[in-house]
């Protein structure tokens, strides 16, 4: 980064639950507890996290289908910790959650049993990623699932046991197969679904070019979504590749205004489909900023898709409804409802 | 924030151990380090990265045991539970090393945590949730029990009173340890040792590993009496040696006190030809008493390493056994250790 941007915290006092960060040890690229700390010790007042599997510390020896079970214990370990209480008052890693390959079928169960023991009941949820896609852009953005994961009669069977022992499942995927969502969370009403980054929205591949066309049927399909009551969705994530802001290119990193607008539309189509049951979860601590951000900045720009935002209501309203979901997210009992932290 | 208490260990120079670190002696022979802790203390961390770096100094380290040291314990919650921190910390910094990034090295392979045993019967259930909490790498309980009279000693003491383990309640507790496979750590000064014999006695299924060649007190009231404490040491450790339950730890002669603190005032750290000579009559002597089956070789880092290398350590302990046979070594450096803590 040519220069750091170093904003002044907007709202320092509003509690925040981080629902969605990794941790990790690689090349080039350590973000381990140390890195996290620093994050989380910047300013906003993050009151406790939620790790999300990365496929890290994952078993070099023993069955394959334990070898993830390593990544629960590693970041037990970072828990345990934080709850030193050495490290500031986040409590980081309140919950995991975890990976178990669902298509194990029957056999998940007993997987899933150790996972909770090994995380000294800090496990929470599972995330199979699904994202798929036959394009070649879009290919370098999955994670190996094969096509069509969420249909499959033995993630089904797998996926069936997440409920009983009280687990959440954690959906990620292009917003191309968001209908295999709608399919699922019909299909298990008791299992509570918190779908990942906004849904996938798409502006590269495919899509480079077709911003406004993509937004429209992540929309249509995002509404869908939130008419089930057992789904969630997480508000954030909109930094990654594929949904094709370029802020990277720059000499500088973006503004929080530069987010705000670019990262609104998709934000609020979220909030706005869920708002009757008030289910987001924000995976963002900077959309923080939004309530005070709608109450100052103007109009989006013109270069952003489609408005979503509504006309109806003043922006002061929006702001208030804002801020209403962003407590009721955050606090009990709807993350609790989630990730029980 | 816990603060270390200024004297009780030398201070890590990296500098003055770096100028005189030696290349590994017999770097091929395998070797179990069955006692090192790890910390993230003020100016003083020794988290999994720290400890990598002294387990890839040149010699051939297989796997490790952590050893309890009050770290990382619960801020909250019932006050006997705390310690379940620490092995759940460990049992995470296991993983990073299971995960195979962090060189061949099983770091924490076994962990030996702590439960006070003078909760009496309650300790069962205790011990049976940092054996889930390990994620089963647990092996035992350290309690420490040095105690002395004299204040100029109180330092280096665990602040548990005269006599723990001759306390009634206490062994309740100590009793739970058989029956789910799991061993102690005694640690406690020469002057003491007369307790370990009556507990040794008492509890003939329980494993017993004495730490630190058995605390042979070379600072305080027994700064000029070296001859005096290595007699009265070698006579305690002569009759442990008699049980076949008791096991010894041969190391932690780097702590001032034992050793005194004139090593760790050198201009520069000792070479592992001085460290041999000055802890081989120890060594020697617990070796004799409890043969090689029973004794093993440890690090005590980063506590010791105030005092020399890791490197250097392995290699005084190399020169040691220069005069033993090829299956006494083995057993010194490895086999006892895989065995006793079960690290297969």
């Amino acid at each position: 980064m040519a220069r750091q941007h170093r904003e002044a915290i907007i709202e320092p006092e509003l509690p925040i639950i981080d629902p969605h960060h990794h941790l990790w040890d690689r090349l080039n690229y350590r973000y381990l507890f140390p890195e996290l700390l620093a994050d989380v010790g910047s300013g906003h007042n993050i009151r406790s996290t939620c790790y999300e599997q990365v496929r890290e510390m994952y078993r070099a020896a023993g069955p394959e289908e334990l070898k993830s079970l390593g990544e629960t214990e590693f970041v037990s370990g970072v828990a345990a910790m934080s709850e030193s209480g050495r490290y500031g008052p986040t409590r980081c890693i309140a919950g995991i959650i975890g990976f178990v390959d669902l298509q194990l079928g029957s056999r998940a169960k007993g997987v899933l049993e150790q996972h909770v023991a090994v995380s000294n009941g800090r496990l929470r949820g599972i995330r199979n990623g699904s994202t798929w896609s036959d394009d070649p852009t879009l290919k370098t953005f999955t994670a190996g699932a094969p096509k069509g994961l969420l249909p499959d009669k033995s993630f089904r069977e797998g996926f069936a046991a997440l409920a009983p022992l009280g687990l959440a499942f954690d959906g990620w995927m292009f917003q191309t197969q968001l209908d295999d969502l709608v399919d699922l969370a019909r299909a298990f009403p008791q299992t509570t679904i918190v779908l990942n980054h906004v849904g996938g929205p798409l502006a590269i591949g495919p899509y480079a070019g077709k911003r406004e066309e993509a937004f429209t049927e992540w929309r249509n399909r995002i509404r869908k979504i939130a008419a089930l009551p057992n789904t969630y969705v997480k508000l954030g994530g909109l930094g990654m590749k594929m949904i094709g802001f370029t802020f990277y290119e720059n000499p500088e990193p973006p503004s929080s205004q530069d987010l705000e607008k670019a990262w609104r539309p998709y934000i609020e189509t979220c909030i706005e489909a869920s708002a009757r049951n008030a289910r987001c979860s924000r995976a963002i601590s900077r959309w923080t900023k939004a309530p005070a951000a709608i109450r100052s900045c103007g109009t989006p720009s013109s270069a952003s898709p489609p408005a979503t935002r509504p006309t109806r209501r003043s922006r002061s309203s929006v702001a208030r409804q804002q801020r209403r979901i962003a407590w009721r997210c955050e606090l009990v009992p709807l993350i609790v409802r989630v990730t029980r932290v | 924030m816990q603060t270390q208490a200024p004297s009780r260990h030398l201070p890590i120079r990296k500098d003055w151990l770096a100028a005189t670190q030696e290349p590994a002696l017999e770097p091929d022979r395998q070797i179990i380090d069955p006692h090192h802790h790890l910390w993230d203390r003020p100016g003083n961390r020794y988290l999994l990265h720290d400890l990598v770096e002294d387990l890839s100094s040149g010699h051939n380290i297989r796997a490790t045991v952590f050893l309890e040291c009050r770290e990382m314990y619960r801020a909250e919650g019932p006050p006997e539970l705390r310690s379940l921190g620490e092995t759940t910390f460990v049992a995470g910094v296991a993983a990073m090393s299971e995960s195979g990034k962090y060189g061949p090295a099983r770091a924490c392979a076994g962990i030996i945590g702590n439960v006070d045993f003078r909760i009496g019967s309650r300790a069962k259930g205790i011990l049976e949730q940092h054996i889930v909490a390990s994620g089963g790498r647990f092996r035992g309980i350290r309690n420490g029990a040095t105690w002395h009279a004299d204040p100029s000693l109180r330092v280096f003491t665990s602040g548990a009173g005269e006599g723990l383990y001759l306390d009634r309640s206490w062994r309740e507790g100590f009793a739970a340890l058989a029956p789910l496979n799991l061993s102690f750590e005694a640690w406690m000064f020469h002057s003491q040792l007369g307790d370990l014999v009556d507990l040794a006695r008492a509890f003939p299924e329980t494993k017993i590993v004495l730490n630190h060649v058995g605390g042979a007190l070379g600072v305080g009231p027994y700064a000029d009496k070296r001859k005096e404490v290595f007699a009265d040491w070698s006579t305690q450790i002569a009759k442990l040696g008699q049980f076949p339950n008791v096991y010894i730890k041969l190391g932690g002669l780097g702590m001032p006190s034992l050793s005194g603190f004139e090593m760790g005032r050198q201009d520069s750290a000792p070479s592992s030809e001085q460290l041999a000579q000055a802890w081989r009559p120890y060594l020697d002597t617990c070796i004799a008493a409890f043969g090689p089956d029973r004794s093993m070789f440890e690090s005590n880092f980063p506590v010791d390493k105030g005092m020399c290398s890791y490197a250097n350590l392995w290699n005084a302990f190399k020169r040691v056994a220069e005069s033993y046979s090829q299956d006494e070594k083995n057993a010194l450096f490895h086999n006892t250790a895989l065995k006793f803590y079960r690290l297969w």
